[in-house]
C-alpha cells in the first residue's frame, strides 16, 4: 500500500524538478541554442549602408554599439567584456549602449559607468536597421555609417574563447583600417535573449533617424 | 550474526546517532550553501537563481525529510541537491570553473551518512550533465558547453570526468569503509554487551556452583562461551562427583545404620526383622516392606513374613510362602533381585487413611550370604528405586543374611542356654530343698537336743525340785510338828499367849 506522505513527497520531489528545471531553461539553457529568427527580420550585410540617427552619423569615428538589456542573463555573462573592450579601445570609437528601454538606461549606467552614452531604443527601429535581434550583440559601423560587423562577441558565453572574441577583432581591425574580418557562423548567428517587444515606456526615444 | 542480516534488522539502530549528527551537520552545511548562493548572486545579478534555486533543494530536501523521517529517500535526495547546488553556483558564477569544486565538496559532504550510495544521485547527475554537454560538444555541434573554457578537448574532459570519478569514488569508499567500521564496532559493542552479559551470568553461575546448587541452569551459555562452557562442564563434573558421593554416603550411611540395628537387635529375629524393615523403608524412603525368612525344618521348608511395614492386612495375614510360590518363593529359588517397574494394579497396594495407590516399582531381594540363603526381602515404593539403592540392597541383605544367620544361632545357644539355666535352676531349687531340709533335720535334732537338755534341766530341775519337796515335806512336817507343838503350847498358856509366842520365837 502505497503511503500518503510517500506520494506527497514524490509528487514535492517532482514539482522542484520541475520548477528548477525551468528555472535553468528560462535563465540559461534556452539561450544556448541560437535565438529564433523573427519573421520580418531583414538581414543587413556587411559593408551595408545603415540609416543612423543623426547623432551618431554625425559622428567621425567608428562606432562601436553594444544591444544591451539587463533582463537578459545573457547581456550579464559578457559584461565584464564589453567593458574592457569600451575601456581599451574608448578613445579610437565611439562606443553606445544600446538599451530596448528607457527603464533600462539606470540598470546600464550601473553596469557600464556613467559616462558611457546610452541609447534608448525603444522602437527597435536601430537594430532593424543594424540587423539586430538579439541580446547581447555588437555592431561596429565605420565612419561611413556601414555596417562593418555585426554579431556575437564570443563562441563561448562568458567571452572566455580569447580566439574567438569576434567583436574584439572586428574592434581591432576597423581600428587598423582593415577590411571586415570575415568570421565563422558562430559570429554571425545571433544568440540570446530576444529582443523585448511591448516594454512600458515613460519616454520616447532619445534619438531620431 | 553475519552484516546482511545486521544490515536488514539493525542498520536503523546502529546508525541512529550517526545519522543525527549527519542530519545536523547536513542542515548547516545546506543553509550555508544556500547563503553562498545568495552571496554568489550579487557577482552577476543572479538572485533569481540564488534564492529560487537555492530555496526549492531546501524545499527538496528538508520537505523529503519532513515527510519520510524514517526512510533514506532524503539523503539520497541530498545528493541529488547538492548536485543542483554545484550546478547553481557554476552558473552563477558564469561558469567560474572553481566553482566544479564543489561537486568534490558536496561528495565529502555525503560522507556524513556513511552510505556510499548516497554518492549515486550526485555523480549521476554530474554524469548526464556532462554527458549532454559532451554529445553537444563532439557530436559535430560547433557550440561551446564548457564554461570559461575556449574549448574543452576530449583528452581534457577525459581527465575532468577522471578526476571528479576518483573524487567521488574515494568518497564514496570511505563512506563505504565508516559504514563497515560502524557496524563492525557495533557488531564489536553487541559482542562485548553479549561477553559482559555471559561473564556476569557466569559469575552468578560460579556462585551458585560455590554454594553447591548443582541444579542451576546457564541457558546462555553457547559454544562461544568458553568459560561458560568450562564452568558447566565443571559444574557437572562436580554434580556427577556429589552424585557419587552421595551414592556412596547413601551406600556407607545405610550400612552403618543397618548395622547398627544388626547390632542392637542380634538376640532375636523377630525383633531384628521388625527393626530391620522399619529402618530399612525409613531410610531408603520406600512405602512398604516386608521380609520373608526361611522356616521350617528340611521337611517343611518355607518363608515365613517375619516383619513387615505398611503391608495391607490381606497380605499380612498370608504369612506362610511356599519356595518357588510366587515372585517371593521365585527368588528365593534363583536367588536373584527381581525388581518390578510395571506394577499390575492390583498386585499390592500403598494405602494411608485418605487412600492408597499402587506402587510404581516393587524390589524383591534374596538374603543371602555367599552360602546360604535365609529369606527374602520384599520393597515397594511410588517412586521408582534407583540403581544405586539396589545396590545398596543388594549389599545390606548380605549382611542382613549373615546376622540373621548368627542371630538364629545366638537365638539357638540362648535358648540351650536358657534350658540349661532352666535345669541348673532347678537344681538350685531342689538344692536348696534338700538344704532347707536338712536345716530343718539340723533344727529339728538342736531342738530334740536343746529338749532333751532341757528334759535333763527339768529332770534336774524336778530332782532337785524333788529334794526341795523332800525339804519343804520335811519342812513342812516339822512345821506341822511346831505347829502343833505350838498349838499345844497355846492350849497350855492360855492366859498368856503372847509372851509365851515371844518367848518361842526369840
Amino acid at each position: 500500500m502505497v503511503n500518503f506522505r510517500s506520494v506527497v513527497a514524490v509528487v514535492l520531489l517532482f514539482m522542484v524538478v520541475i520548477t528548477i528545471g525551468y528555472i535553468f531553461w528560462q535563465q540559461e539553457l534556452r539561450y544556448a541554442l541560437p535565438t529564433p529568427v523573427p519573421s520580418s527580420y531583414v538581414a543587413v550585410q556587411i559593408n551595408q549602408q545603415v540609416n543612423l540617427p543623426s547623432t551618431i552619423s554625425s559622428l567621425k569615428k567608428p562606432v562601436y554599439l553594444h544591444f544591451y538589456n539587463p533582463d537578459c542573463p545573457c547581456s550579464l555573462f559578457n559584461a565584464k567584456h564589453v567593458r574592457e573592450l569600451i575601456f581599451s579601445h574608448g578613445d579610437s570609437i565611439a562606443a553606445f549602449v544600446v538599451v530596448p528601454s528607457s527603464l533600462d538606461v539606470k540598470e546600464a549606467k550601473k553596469e557600464f559607468g556613467d559616462h558611457l552614452q546610452i541609447l534608448v531604443d525603444a522602437d527597435q527601429l536601430l537594430a532593424k536597421s543594424c540587423g539586430v535581434y538579439s541580446t547581447p550583440q555588437a555592431v561596429i559601423l565605420d565612419t561611413e555609417g556601414k555596417l562593418y560587423y555585426r554579431g556575437n562577441y564570443n563562441r563561448a558565453r562568458y567571452c572566455t574563447a580569447q580566439a574567438t572574441n569576434y567583436a574584439e577583432l572586428a574592434l581591432l581591425a576597423i581600428i587598423n583600417g582593415a577590411v571586415p574580418p570575415t568570421f565563422d557562423l558562430l559570429a554571425s548567428k545571433s544568440y540570446g535573449c530576444e529582443l523585448p517587444t511591448g516594454k512600458v515606456e515613460n519616454s520616447m526615444s532619445m534619438f531620431k533617424f | 550474526m553475519n552484516q546482511p542480516q545486521v544490515l536488514q534488522s539493525n542498520k536503523k539502530e546502529i546508525f541512529k546517532e550517526i545519522t543525527a549528527n549527519a542530519d545536523r551537520f547536513i542542515t548547516n552545511s545546506l543553509l550555508a550553501y544556500f547563503v553562498l548562493g545568495i552571496g554568489l548572486s550579487f557577482f552577476y545579478g543572479t538572485y533569481l537563481v540564488g534564492i529560487a534555486v537555492g530555496g526549492l533543494c531546501l524545499v527538496a530536501f528538508f520537505g523529503t525529510r519532513m515527510l519520510l523521517p524514517n526512510s533514506d529517500l532524503y539523503q539520497y535526495v541530498l545528493g541529488g541537491v547538492l548536485a543542483i547546488f554545484t550546478a547553481q553556483f557554476i552558473y552563477q558564477m558564469h561558469g567560474l570553473f572553481e566553482m566544479h569544486f564543489f561537486v568534490f565538496v558536496s561528495s565529502t559532504i555525503l560522507i556524513a551518512y556513511q552510505n556510499w550510495k548516497l554518492q549515486l544521485p550526485l555523480i549521476l547527475l554530474v554524469v548526464v550533465h556532462h554527458a549532454l554537454f559532451a554529445f553537444l560538444q563532439y557530436s559535430g555541434n560547433t557550440g561551446i558547453y564548457f564554461t570559461q573554457l575556449a574549448y574543452m578537448d576530449l583528452l581534457t574532459f577525459m581527465i575532468h570526468g577522471g578526476l571528479a570519478a576518483v573524487i567521488v569514488g574515494v568518497c564514496g569508499w570511505w563512506s563505504f569503509q565508516f559504514e563497515k567500521r560502524t557496524i563492525n564496532e557495533y557488531m564489536n559493542s553487541k559482542k562485548l554487551e553479549v561477553q559482559l552479559s555471559s561473564v556476569s551470568k557466569n559469575i552468578v553461575f560460579a556462585e551458585e556452583i560455590s554454594k553447591g546448587n548443582l541444579d542451576y541452569k546457564n541457558d546462555s551459555v553457547d559454544q562461544s562461551d568458553e568459560l561458560g562452557n568450562a564452568l558447566l562442564k565443571m559444574q557437572q563434573s562436580i554434580a556427577i562427583s556429589t552424585k557419587r558421593e552421595q551414592e556412596e554416603k547413601f551406600v556407607t550411611m545405610g550400612i552403618n545404620k543397618i548395622s547398627e540395628i544388626l547390632r542392637g537387635n542380634s538376640s532375636n529375629v523377630k525383633v531384628l526383622s521388625e527393626e530391620l524393615i522399619k529402618g530399612l523403608v525409613k531410610y531408603m524412603k520406600l512405602n512398604q516392606g516386608g521380609i520373608f525368612l526361611l522356616e521350617g525344618d528340611s521337611a517343611d521348608q518355607h518363608l515365613e513374613l517375619t516383619a513387615c511395614y505398611a503391608f495391607e492386612r490381606k497380605k499380612f495375614l498370608e504369612k506362610r510362602i511356599e519356595l518357588g510360590e510366587g515372585l517371593i518363593g521365585q527368588c528365593f529359588l534363583e536367588r536373584d533381585i527381581i525388581y518390578l517397574k510395571d506394577v499390575p494394579k492390583h498386585y499390592v497396594r500403598i494405602t494411608s487413611g485418605l487412600g492408597d495407590a499402587p506402587p510404581s516399582c516393587v524390589l524383591i531381594a534374596p538374603i543371602q550370604t555367599q552360602d546360604e540363603i535365609v529369606g527374602v526381602l520384599e520393597l515397594a515404593s511410588l517412586y521408582e528405586i534407583n540403581e544405586n539403592t539396589i545396590e545398596f540392597v543388594k549389599k545390606i541383605c548380605q549382611s542382613i543374611a549373615s546376622s540373621i544367620v548368627s542371630t538364629k544361632i545366638t537365638e539357638r545357644v540362648q535358648k540351650l542356654l536358657s534350658e540349661s539355666q532352666q535345669q541348673g535352676e532347678e537344681l538350685r531349687a531342689q538344692e536348696e530343698e534338700v538344704r532347707q531340709n536338712m536345716e530343718e533335720l539340723s533344727a529339728t535334732q538342736e531342738v530334740m537336743v536343746r529338749k532333751e537338755n532341757e528334759l535333763q534341766e527339768r529332770m534336774v530341775e524336778m530332782k532337785v525340785n524333788e529334794e526341795d519337796m523332800q525339804k519343804v515335806e520335811k519342812k513342812y512336817r516339822q512345821l506341822t510338828i511346831d505347829h502343833q507343838n505350838l498349838l499345844k503350847t497355846l492350849a497350855d498358856n492360855k492366859e498368856n499367849p503372847v509372851e509365851k509366842l515371844t518367848e518361842l520365837y526369840t
